[in-house]
């Protein structure tokens, strides 16, 4: 009796975790079918000497670390600008998630004309694939080589955000307040940024609105008869229920640095291509891979300490 | 009486000040998002005159709609429009689907080697594109299954120009920031509370139906998200579209191909022959470009919306 009870007890939860295989099978279909194959090729151009055919395909010869070598040492740019990346890379991290909770807890509070602006909002997240930006910059290469006058039309998004004064806010707060240097080049950047800072946040507003529009009312409203107020209300119940989120957004800040129009490194990456040195392009590409699992892997392991999940078991 | 009426007073003045600043914020961060977007509508009115005159900046002399219609002919704006939509709904479509149901495999089910495909997640996220292009790129230039078609078929397939790559491509979780997605969809479900669920298992209810009569209905806002973003990138998407269609028209494609030659007219006006002014048609069809997505926006946004607030969820 108990063996059978015992026996059908295994069998639901192998059940489940055979449900589970099948809801993710597309993916391991998928990651069987090429994209091991593409990883693998990728690695493989790295360490090989690639040239392209007439007929099609493709011929490889072994050269083992020497694209590395090449891409590190040889390469004029590829180093510095990896690093700048890199650096910008964690200041967006800083700013951004930051930046993009406090606009979505705006966008998210009952306010007249709310689906306009949030539709104003949505507008970066169109353009983050970065395509018109690409065409505009297209536009300015062409123009410079014209070498038109046209006015004022050929003011740019750089040029817009200018337009902020930030260098005697930057005096005072350096004189008056004396906060330290370090954070001041952070905010400094930030606020002379702040066209790229809202175009980089769009996805992520999205996604924080999104989280804030899951949490039920009755919990704020349980916490203010229990005489919370707004402030303890915000980091008790706002910050837990989004800190799922609030790791997303890390993440997908830092996959998109990698899209973004005007990194560099993808830059010099495209242009070996281009220029059909195949290995330079996967070393160059699978250095700058491996600085960046390194950074997801230190912000998770530090990020994940502080999410809250409503069913941890 | 009269400490309870001031107290009100101060209420209220804190409001309207609260009030006040919230918008100045918002109509500030708006103004940053809008200007280069005014920029282009106002250029997109313009003549070639008026973009040569310096002492016409925003508002054109004599409004014309040249740009649109030469923009729209030259670079076939319909034919890429209707291309655009049909790949970016299918995609979004079927990108939503797969994706939710790889995100809650992934969000509540317990298995072996589950922690293993997420961990393949991840790199798809973290992978820069430009590592897997080339060898993308030859894989579907020369499809092949294990060797399988070659022996039916005689020779590997030719699937650059079709549809192929991208439903294949998202049928499998592996689209344009699939994993992005896949990854958005779990952390969701893992917030999402597992009483209806079981509730349902105790009702008899299977797996699937569970799946899609429970779970899909009440995570209608993130499904939507998801779709949303899905369908707008693969509209702006230059990286995939350039690779996979270069003689199926779709916008970005055609957008990044500019308009170099045209408004060859500015010789009048002392220019040499041929040379570009082309910034107010690539910015005239940028906007065409991008006015179709923000009025789907505008549209699904009320949905999404209104979704959240018949349904209740959730807590």
């Amino acid at each position: 009796m108990s063996k059978a009870k015992k026996k059908k007890g295994v069998s639901l939860a192998a059940k489940k975790a055979r449900m589970g295989w099948v809801f993710v099978s597309p993916f391991v279909v998928g990651f069987f079918l090429f994209f091991i194959i593409l990883i693998g090729r990728s690695v493989g151009f790295s360490f090989m000497d690639v040239t392209m055919d007439q007929g099609g395909g493709y011929s490889t010869k072994w050269v083992g670390t020497s694209n590395f070598y090449y891409m590190l040492r040889v390469h004029q740019y590829y180093t510095e600008q990896m690093l700048w990346s890199v650096r910008d890379m964690l200041l967006n991290l800083a700013v951004v998630p930051l930046f993009s909770l406090f606009v979505a807890m705006l966008l998210n509070r009952k306010i007249k004309g709310r689906g306009l602006f949030r539709a104003i909002f949505f507008i970066p997240v169109i353009l983050a694939t970065g395509i018109i930006a690409k065409a505009d910059a297209l536009n300015n290469i062409r123009g410079a080589f014209s070498n038109l006058d046209m006015g004022e039309i050929t003011t740019t998004a750089e040029e817009m955000s200018s337009a902020f004064n930030s260098e005697s806010l930057m005096f005072y707060l350096k004189n008056v307040f004396r906060f330290s240097p370090k954070i001041m080049e952070i905010v400094e950047n930030a606020i002379s940024n702040i066209y790229g800072v809202i175009n980089d946040s769009g996805v992520q507003i999205l996604i924080f609105l999104s989280g804030l529009q899951s949490i039920s009312p009755s919990l704020y409203e349980a916490a203010a008869i229990e005489g919370c107020s707004k402030w303890e209300s915000f980091w008790k119940i706002t910050v837990p229920m989004v800190s799922p989120m609030i790791l997303v957004n890390f993440v997908y800040t830092i996959a998109d640095s990698f899209t973004k129009y005007n990194n560099n490194v993808m830059k010099i990456i495209q242009e070996e291509i281009l220029a059909n040195s195949y290995g330079y392009a996967s070393a160059g590409a699978w250095i700058y891979f491996g600085i960046i699992a390194a950074v997801v892997i230190v912000v998770m392991l530090i990020a994940s300490k502080f999410v809250f999940y409503q069913n941890r078991e | 009486m009269n400490i309870l009426k001031k107290l009100r007073l101060f209420k209220n003045t804190r409001k309207v000040v609260l009030t006040a600043f919230q918008y100045i914020i918002l109509i500030g961060l708006c103004y940053y998002i809008l200007s280069p977007i005014f920029l282009k509508i106002s250029m997109s009115f313009m003549s070639e005159n008026d973009l040569l005159d310096k002492l016409v900046v925003y508002i054109p002399r004599k409004i014309t709609f040249w740009n649109y219609k030469t923009a729209a002919s030259y670079r076939s704006y319909w034919q890429g429009l209707f291309n655009t939509f049909t790949i970016s709904t299918c995609a979004g479509v079927i990108q939503m689907m797969v994706c939710t149901f790889i995100g809650y495999g992934l969000a509540r089910f317990e298995f072996k080697g589950k922690s293993l495909i997420m961990l393949v997640v991840f790199l798809t996220i973290i992978t820069p594109p430009m590592t897997y292009q080339t060898p993308m790129y030859l894989f579907f230039r020369y499809f092949d299954v294990f060797g399988l078609i070659k022996l039916i078929h005689g020779s590997a397939i030719n699937l650059i120009d079709s549809f192929w790559p991208l439903f294949i491509l998202s049928i499998t979780g592996f689209g344009f920031k699939n994993g992005v997605y896949i990854y958005m969809m779990r952390q969701y479900f893992r917030g999402f509370p597992a009483e209806l669920e079981e509730a349902a298992y105790v009702d008899g209810s299977g797996v699937f139906r569970t799946f899609f009569v429970v779970i899909l209905p009440n995570a209608k806002a993130m499904l939507v998200t998801i779709f949303m973003f899905a369908f707008a990138w693969q509209w702006t998407d230059t990286l995939y579209s350039t690779m996979f269609f270069s003689k199926i028209k779709t916008l970005s494609n055609l957008l990044s191909m500019g308009f170099e030659g045209m408004m060859v007219a500015g010789r009048e006006l002392g220019l040499k022959g041929g040379q570009p002014l082309t910034i107010a048609l690539t910015g005239t069809y940028s906007l065409m470009v991008i006015i179709p997505l923000i009025l789907i926006y505008i549209v699904v946004q009320r949905q999404v919306t209104e979704g959240i607030e018949r349904s209740g969820i959730v807590g």
